[in-house]
């Protein structure tokens, strides 16, 4: 998704800052982006939803403060954010999850190439291993197959 | 600049002079992971011969990633060698599991251990080789937490 307005402070020059800056950024994104799927999923799915909601604001505020501590501003969440596709029912809901999860993925990879310390890249590991074990609940909800992925957050 | 490369060159003779370079640092890891992802592939597709038909599917899906991750990580093993992977290839399949065939149990055991190894070994590599682990491990957990449970 793409915020509608970038505005609050610059991305720093540091590679590693600015991966782990650009991952708080994705992270305001999905956790806008769950209010919708929320508000178009069905019951049954309340609780995929929370756990996923969650577990992102957990890491945002995990990662913020990892940027604050080495003396960088995170980036404030956007007034709004443009999402990719129409919403108009639980299976759209489900889908923008998956795709969300996949952007949340790519992210935490990026931060993971960049880390220069061994406890970042162990919370990048973890971050990049949650996003997509929610992936896959999400993919698993829709019914597809195969429901992983091999390289979640890479190219390959 | 020219001193830049006067070193370089008196480098190059000095390894040259003692024949083969050292091997680099991370090919250990990275040829341990590459036989867990080898014997992963297998694995899952032994279980999905003989696992109940709602099974298998998803065991082919492991098997095939892992098969996927054996073929980027010998990528990046020849990259970083320079020639391509010579780690056996054969089958270092255990009495054991010949004599029963492994159920998908035994699958979700040996992702979760792989997961476990790939995750670690992720954290002390760096760059793309930290990358492609974390995503390693991040399928493997993905395909015992979700897809086979």
């Amino acid at each position: 998704m793409t915020s509608v307005e970038p505005t609050g402070p610059s991305r720093p020059p540091d590679a590693d800052a600015a991966a782990l800056f650009d991952a708080v950024a994705t992270e305001h994104s999905v956790i806008y982006g769950y209010g919708l799927v929320s508000a178009h999923s069905t019951p049954e799915e309340n609780d995929l939803v929370a756990a996923s909601m969650s577990e992102h604001r957990e890491r945002r505020e995990a990662a913020i403060e990892m940027l604050t501590g080495r003396g960088v501003d995170a980036p404030l969440p956007a007034a709004g954010y443009q999402v990719p596709t129409q919403l108009d029912n639980p299976t759209d809901a489900a889908n923008l999850a998956v795709r969300m999860e996949e952007d949340a993925s790519v992210a935490w990879r990026a931060v993971l190439e960049q880390a220069t310390s061994t406890q970042e890249r162990g919370f990048a590991v973890q971050a990049l291993t949650q996003t997509a074990v929610t992936a896959a609940r999400w993919n698993s909800l829709l019914g597809g197959a195969p429901i992983t992925v091999g390289f979640p957050g890479g190219a390959e | 600049m020219l001193l830049g490369t006067a070193a370089l060159a008196a480098l190059g003779a000095t390894a040259a002079a003692c024949g083969k370079p050292p091997p680099p640092p991370d090919l250990d890891d990275l040829m341990a992971q590459l036989d867990m992802a080898r014997s992963d592939s297998r694995l899952a597709s032994d279980a999905a011969t003989t696992a109940n038909p709602a099974m298998r599917p998803a065991l082919a899906a492991v098997s095939s990633e892992r098969s996927k991750h054996a073929e980027a990580l010998s990528d990046e093993i020849a990259r970083m060698t320079g020639e391509p992977t010579t780690s056996s290839p054969t089958p270092t399949t255990t009495s054991v599991q010949q004599a029963t065939p492994p159920t998908a149990k035994d699958v979700v055991a040996a992702l979760r251990t792989s997961a476990d190894s790939a995750a670690k070994t992720a954290t002390q590599l760096s760059g793309y080789r930290a990358g492609l682990l974390g995503s390693i491990a991040a399928s493997c957990t993905a395909g015992y937490t979700v897809a086979l449970a």
